[in-house]
């Protein structure tokens, strides 16, 4: 008998796995009062032992904008689990959230589009992707020739891969020479980027993730960092378990999980926390806390339309009204607290501070971002271990795919925008614009397109005159849910010629003209760069799935149509990862005397890498750069003149964005003129965010049984004082109204938020309960941001409790009569 | 031989059925009704059958609940429901340590599963679990 030991285990375990998947198909149902939405094949969402794969492939989550590092298990050509990976800079050893561990399912939901859908008659047809083209080439050429190259329009997405983003950059921007051309992140962290740009004169932080580890005092604000960024939120959390030490301090209008790990609680009614960054700086400097040399070295004092140059004296003067009794009048944040955050931020020794988009979302969300960086300007706070002012990005590659590669309507690759002569002369000569761009002017726009909010309002039909923009492509996003106040913009998707990429029916889907079924990205590959400047390449793991197309194929039938063939040189390719490959140097070519540099990180370099790579990095024996604008750490300050920027020899700091090295104290005003204000009829502030389950607008994670399961339905949390006021109990039905638009809610009553405070959570897809009805679209002057943070709304009571927990998901049945109702 | 079969049909059946009752899904004991799983779990539950608020609240003091790594996770939905979780649903989050373990369980040196050691709902790291992950 040859049964060894080990073989006899190895069978067992395997036996007992199998018996396991059994038990799960057999698992009995019970009846439910309304079915739930389909979820993924059993076969495919059971967990399977680590022998049993045939590979693990390298990639990154494709979830939020942390960056988590995986392997996708792979069995049989198919997907069947996923693991952290230890080696991970980001998810340090390995950890992952309840989205990530669970990504892999969606890509075998029955709802996955598998063919090109063409709109005929109002309904939308099953056609060849041949037939879909064309029909896309035809409408694009007609629409340049009758209304101009800014006629037609290209809506990206933090969530595309950088090969994609850029390829669809250099075919607008190069090929057609124009502008036209913008992308969600300009829903989610516009605000960041024109924030770096005006305060440090460089997009992107400075620092890294393991400044977190390094700190000694961490500043979360405008963040519920333990539902958006779990992942970071656990490194936060395990730091401050091993060292009590380290101060924490939570600035939100709403008690969330994150402040449990809080030293300090500071409230902040929505819209008004920039009255606390002025508070606080007040008291620094009152208290001489300052860094004086820190300020006469690297401080530049601003008014605050940023027109002139000032003084310290006049930012004291300035900040002088912001007494924390002030403070705590217009934010109802504790005078007291103003204080001892003060204190901490500015003596604890190196201090961290993390944001997202509780400032981004903000009619002044730039002015938030501008003032945070003061702090840390006045503070010291830049260029020494655990010291940083570090923006949270949303999106997975809304960093390196969109910022860096600069496809938003006013910016080009490296982050510079259009309006910059020389950078755009440079990548004019470096795509050869003028050989071969369709647009007879031969060159670059140099005048901005519109950020999206704007882009979507002159979106429309040929019958409507007052709307320019007739045509656009929409690839791996969701504006008809994601965009604010929907009522006025739903409307001119549908009119417009809109082709949809999506892997899911979606609201937008059903707008369209054309639907094309894309790949996932674990079905394709690509480079992914995270919040802190990391590149990762997700290499292809499985196949995707019949009639599905990755989104660098489509960009690069739509070039070869519009006779872009020689320009887009990877259109010809028919690998994918070789096409992406390609696009990628391309890329790091345009980009590599720019301080965004990742000439280093080359496609074979990525491939070996467990960690990615942090720009700058610009060559492949570079190792990548944890801390920028420090000589020693910054290869920028080796060779300066390269990326066409002067430091001095003597400097051993130096924010070389900015023409005089020095960052912007700016005198930003708190008062959210813009933002809408509470009235009698409308008495509550409502702001909307993120749950840890859910993701965006919950076309994905909606979809996976576990995470639909925990935050089925949306609902409206109320403190628990309101709720007596209005004679509500818990999970009776409101009606939340703003001028705007209605949601009929289950009510959470809650003591975690403000009184006069209301939340509703982004993800849900009924359209009853889609929360970007009521939003306010006020948008931040500079960087075109929406105010999603402030609604005024009324709330009343429309019944007692209603079952709604149907994990609703808008299904190809539902693509031709889209009832948002 | 006839006892090494004997034995080693013993063995099987023990392991086997060690690693069944760890991977088993089973049928979730009352209909959830769509209820978040704290509504009959939470300490203070209003329910008619509040269930194993100790657990619950082991669980909302361990590093776990700290970083909303909730029920969910670990028991799966009402329709993939597990009573028991398993060291597959551990390794998405705890890679290292999970690897650790399969090649000592392959090894047969352990047949063991993450809570033998790192006790449900606290997940406390005990002394003895230490030895578990040195390679």
């Amino acid at each position: 008998m040859d049964i060894s030991r080990r073989n006899l285990i190895k069978t067992s375990l395997a036996a007992s796995a199998a018996a396991a998947a059994g038990i799960t198909l057999g698992c009995k149902k019970k009846e439910t009062a309304q079915a739930p939405a389909e979820q993924a094949p059993a076969s495919t969402a059971q967990a399977v032992s680590t022998q049993e794969v045939d590979k693990w492939v390298k990639g990154v989550c494709r979830m939020c904008g942390t960056g988590c590092s995986i392997y996708v298990g792979v069995k049989n050509g198919k997907m069947v689990a996923i693991k952290g990976n230890v080696d991970s800079k980001t998810n340090t050893r390995g950890f992952l959230c309840i989205k990530g561990m669970n990504i892999w399912k969606v890509a075998y939901h029955p709802d996955r589009l598998t063919t090109p859908l063409i709109r005929k008659n109002g309904k939308l047809e099953p056609a060849s992707w041949d037939e879909a083209l064309t029909l896309i080439e035809t409408k694009f050429k007609e629409f340049h020739k009758k209304y101009g190259y800014d006629s037609v329009a290209y809506y990206g997405s933090g969530q595309c891969t950088t090969e994609e983003s850029y390829t669809f950059n250099k075919i607008w921007k190069g090929g057609f020479g124009s502008n036209m051309m913008d992308g969600n992140p300009r829903l989610c962290m516009a605000s960041a980027v024109a924030g770096y740009l005006s305060s440090l004169g460089s997009d992107e932080p400075a620092g890294a993730y393991e400044d977190i580890e390094k700190a000694k005092c961490i500043f979360l604000t405008g963040s519920n960092t333990s539902e958006a960024h779990p992942i970071l939120f656990r490194r936060i959390a395990r730091y401050k378990k091993e060292n009590p030490d380290v101060k924490i301090i939570v600035c939100e209008p709403r008690k969330t999980q994150t402040s449990n790990i809080a030293d300090l609680w500071m409230p902040s009614l929505p819209g008004t926390d920039l009255a606390i960054f002025n508070g606080m700086a007040r008291e620094i400097i009152k208290n001489n806390w300052h860094d004086k040399e820190f300020i006469s070295k690297h401080a530049r004092f601003t008014s605050g339309d940023g027109s002139k140059a000032s003084s310290f004296d006049e930012y004291i003067k300035f900040i002088d009204k912001y007494t924390p009794e002030y403070v705590e009048k217009v934010t109802g944040c504790p005078a007291a607290s103003v204080k001892q955050a003060a204190e901490w931020f500015a003596k604890s020794g190196a201090t961290m501070s993390l944001w997202c988009m509780g400032l981004n979302q903000r009619s002044n969300g730039v002015w938030a971002n501008n003032l945070i960086h003061n702090l840390h300007v006045i503070t010291g706070n830049f260029g020494k271990p655990g010291a940083d002012s570090f923006s949270l990005t949303g999106q997975p590659n809304a960093c390196g795919g969109v910022r860096e590669t600069g496809s938003l309507s006013h910016l080009l690759p490296g982050c510079k925008p259009v309006a910059v002569e020389p950078w755009r002369k440079h990548v004019e000569s470096y795509w050869k614009v003028a050989e071969h761009c369709i647009n007879p002017t031969k060159a670059i726009n140099p005048k901005p397109g519109f950020p999206a909010v704007k882009l979507f309002s002159i979106l429309g039909g040929e019958n409507e005159k007052d709307k320019p923009v007739k045509a656009i492509i929409i690839s791996t996003t969701n504006p008809a849910q994601s965009l604010p106040n929907l009522n006025k913009f739903i409307p001119n998707m549908k009119n417009a010629f809109t082709v949809v990429i999506d892997i899911f029916p979606t609201r937008t889907a059903q707008l369209a003209s054309v639907v094309l079924p894309a790949a996932f990205l674990y079905e394709k590959g690509g480079v992914y760069g995270c919040s802190e400047r990391r590149s990762f390449l997700t290499q292809k793991a499985v196949e995707a799935p019949a009639g599905t197309k990755p989104d660098l194929w489509i960009a690069c039938q739509i070039a070869k149509r519009m006779g872009l063939e020689k320009y887009i040189a990877w259109s010809n390719e028919e690998d994918i990862v070789k096409m992406a490959e390609m696009a990628w140097n391309d890329y790091i070519g345009c980009t590599a005397n720019s301080e965004k540099t990742l000439a280093g990180a080359t496609y074979k370099r990525l491939k070996e890498s467990t960690t990615g790579v942090q720009w700058p990095c610009p060559s492949e024996d570079h190792p990548g750069t944890y801390k920028r604008y420090v000589r020693g750490m910054d290869p920028i300050f080796d060779n300066p003149a390269k990326y066409g920027l002067k430091i001095p020899a003597d400097a051993d700091m130096y924010f070389y964005g900015r023409p005089d090295g020095k960052v912007n104290v700016f005198m930003r005003d708190a008062e959210p003129k813009a933002s809408e204000k509470i009235s009698k009829e409308y008495p509550f502030l409502m702001t909307t965010g993120r749950v840890i389950e859910q993701w965006h607008t919950g076309t994905m994670t909606m979809r996976i049984p576990e995470t639909a399961s925990a935050h089925p339905n949306s609902y409206i949390e109320i403190h628990v004082n309101d709720a007596k006021k209005l004679g509500l109990t818990q999970g009776d039905m409101v009606r939340v109204e703003s001028v705007r638009g209605v949601n009929i809610l289950p009510v959470k009553i809650v003591n975690m938020t403000l009184e006069g405070v209301c939340f509703i959570p982004m993800h849900d897809q009924k359209g009853s309960r889609m929360v970007n009805f009521i939003c306010s679209d006020v948008v931040d002057a500079t960087s075109g941001e929406p105010d999603y943070k402030v609604s005024a709304v009324k709330i009343t009571k429309v019944s007692g409790p209603e079952k709604v927990d149907d994990r609703y998901v808008v299904t190809k049945e539902e693509l031709d009569n889209p009832t948002f109702s | 031989m006839k006892q090494s079969i004997i034995f080693l049909t013993l063995l099987f059946t023990l392991i086997f059925s060690v690693s069944f009752a760890q991977t088993e899904a089973v049928e979730h004991p009352l209909p959830m009704e769509g209820k978040d799983c704290a509504v009959c779990h939470a300490p203070g539950s209003t329910e008619e059958i509040p269930a194993d608020p100790t657990a619950y609240q082991e669980w909302a003091d361990s590093m776990h609940g700290l970083n909303s790594v909730k029920c969910v996770t670990c028991h799966g939905e009402e329709s993939t429901f597990k009573a028991d979780s398993n060291i597959n649903i551990c390794l998405s989050c705890h890679p290292t340590e999970t690897t650790v373990i399969n090649r000592k369980t392959e090894s047969a040196d352990y047949g063991l599963v993450c809570s033998a050691c790192h006790k449900v709902h606290s997940f406390t790291v005990t002394k003895e679990a230490k030895p578990v992950h040195t390679k």
